[in-house]
């Protein structure tokens, strides 16, 4: 996989999410500085950084939940978010499980496939099928209410799936779950990630758990918010939150970036390390 | 559910009790004993006469109330999600609130005639702004996190509405229902007795001129059984449908 993020030339990537935002402002600050950077169809990305570096926002910009910003996000070289131009289909997880709490965990599944329901002739839902996956096979008829926390990220986990993701945006989807709770989530996303294959950009301030998912890392900090860092995660896949290569990954990183969680980076490091390809921990 | 039947039941058996206890007290052709109003509303049924005047009355409710409804939810979700109209609207709906229903009324009369069209824009021009207020006040309420799900997703139009938006205004919408219903009973009586020439508020205003306490207790009576009827029958059945979720 090619990970030359200095090129921001649109036409060089025909496939995958090429963004370029110049500025992103909330009244009149700016919370999202110059940010410019390529990913491949499968690719797991996660975006690490304090909170308030913008992560959740530039989410939302690819989700096209604001479209109130300087720049561009493309997907196969087309407007993410273009009207009238099919969107690459999307998946997308939130802090919260955010189901809507009249329908049925079913229901709630099936919500998301309406458009295509419309528009596919023939269609055949998925939905059951998913929530079956990820262990909800006895819940279709239950409503949010009576689920528990990791259930209700379950469903929200089955839903994003079941638009058959080829983008899948994940705003700290696990965040607040206990340990054993969360590490079954992250498995079911692993297995389901391996099958479908989706583009996914996973927000989170964990750097374990970034290093655990992902198959590349942006770290963002600074205001208005940057990418300080693209680092390239080279451990075997089948790592989980508490494997030893994790823990000795996430060493090394701190040894050379110790401020590289509260958003700073040492420019003198970040010259030693950055090759020019933005590959810096070969 | 039994028990709770059972209140209800007794609470009314009470009423009537107390009812022939002061009828009796008194003893006077002003306060006819229960009995006395029972056999009224027999023999008035069975001449027909309260039968059509009754349909009549409740076809008036049903067209004002479903029109009233469906304005007032419309402009009640606009205004909530519109700021800048909000502030637009927003005087004429302290003014539309705050207008006495007989104004509206004799207006609609004079402008549009003795005619069934300007006894129900009568009714349905009282009641928009009070559906309005409970409304804007849902829309105002509604949660942008889920919208933004539905928006992600890309989520149709009218799915979002059904599914996502509407559910979350369906509290607002029965309280809007249910003071609603209330409100239009009462303003249809009055329409019919100033402009019609039939209807529950026509005969009423005719056993008044004839001193007729009997027969206007009776159509009282047989007017408010309806409304238990439509409350246990349509409304709470509705709403325990809506909250399903919520147990």
């Amino acid at each position: 996989m090619n990970h030359d993020t200095d090129d921001t030339a649109t036409d060089r990537h025909p496939s995958g999410l090429h963004i370029a935002i110049h500025e992103k402002r909330f009244a009149d600050t700016p919370v999202i500085g110059g940010i410019d950077f390529h990913a491949e169809s499968g690719d797991f990305v996660a975006l690490v950084g304090p909170s308030g570096a913008g992560k959740s926002t530039l989410l939302s910009l690819v989700a096209g939940l604001d479209n109130d910003y300087d720049g561009e996000i493309t997907w196969d070289g087309a407007p993410l978010s273009a009207p009238g131009h099919s969107p690459a289909r999307l998946g997308m997880m939130f802090q919260e499980p955010r189901l809507m709490p009249w329908l049925t965990a079913l229901d709630n599944v099936r919500l998301v496939e309406s458009g295509r329901v419309a528009s596919e002739p023939g269609f055949t839902s998925r939905a059951a099928e998913l929530l079956d996956e990820v262990g909800l096979s006895q819940a279709h008829d239950v409503f949010p209410n009576h689920l528990s926390g990791g259930m209700q990220r379950r469903v929200a986990l089955a839903r994003a799936f079941t638009v058959e993701p080829r983008l899948l945006l994940m705003d700290e989807p696990f965040v607040s779950l206990d340990m054993p709770t969360g590490n079954r989530l992250r498995q079911s996303l692993l297995a389901l990630c391996e099958r479908h294959r989706p583009l996914v950009l996973f927000v989170t301030h964990d750097l374990r758990e970034a290093l655990a998912l992902a198959d590349r890392i942006l770290f963002m900090g600074d205001t208005p918010a940057r990418v300080l860092l693209d680092y390239r995660v080279d451990i075997e896949r089948g790592r989980h939150l508490e494997s030893a290569a994790v823990a000795e990954a996430q060493q090394v990183l701190l040894a050379r970036h110790p401020d590289l969680l509260s958003g700073i980076l040492d420019r003198a490091a970040l010259d030693d390390n950055n090759k020019p390809n933005g590959e810096d921990n070969r | 559910m039994k028990s709770r039947w059972l209140i209800r039941a007794a609470s009314m058996v009470g009423l009537v009790v107390l009812w022939q206890i002061v009828a009796w007290i008194a003893d006077s052709d002003v306060l006819p004993t229960p009995w006395a109003v029972c056999l009224s509303l027999i023999a008035h049924t069975l001449s027909g006469d309260l039968p059509y005047h009754l349909s009549i009355t409740l076809a008036r409710v049903a067209v004002s109330f479903f029109l009233a409804m469906a304005i007032g939810t419309a402009i009640g979700i606009i205004m909530g999600r519109y700021r800048q109209l909000d502030l637009v609207f927003d005087g004429a709906l302290v003014l539309g609130l705050n207008i006495p229903a007989l104004v509206t009324i004799i207006l609609c009369y004079l402008w549009f005639g003795l005619n069934d069209v300007a006894a129900i824009v009568a009714v349905a021009v009282n009641k928009i702004p009070v559906v309005v207020v409970m409304v804007r006040e849902g829309a105002r309420a509604v949660d942008p996190k889920l919208l933004a799900v539905a928006q992600a997703y890309r989520v149709p139009r009218m799915v979002t509405l059904r599914q996502v938006f509407l559910p979350q205004l369906y509290p607002y919408l029965m309280g809007a229902a249910r003071s609603g219903l209330s409100l239009i009973w009462k303003i249809v009586l009055v329409v019919e007795l100033l402009g019609r020439s039939n209807g529950v508020g026509f005969q009423l205003h005719l056993f008044y001129q004839f001193f007729d306490i009997t027969s206007i207790l009776a159509y009282t009576l047989a007017f408010a059984g309806v409304v238990l009827l439509i409350e246990s029958l349509v409304m709470r059945p509705l709403e325990e449908r809506l909250s399903r979720w919520r147990t």
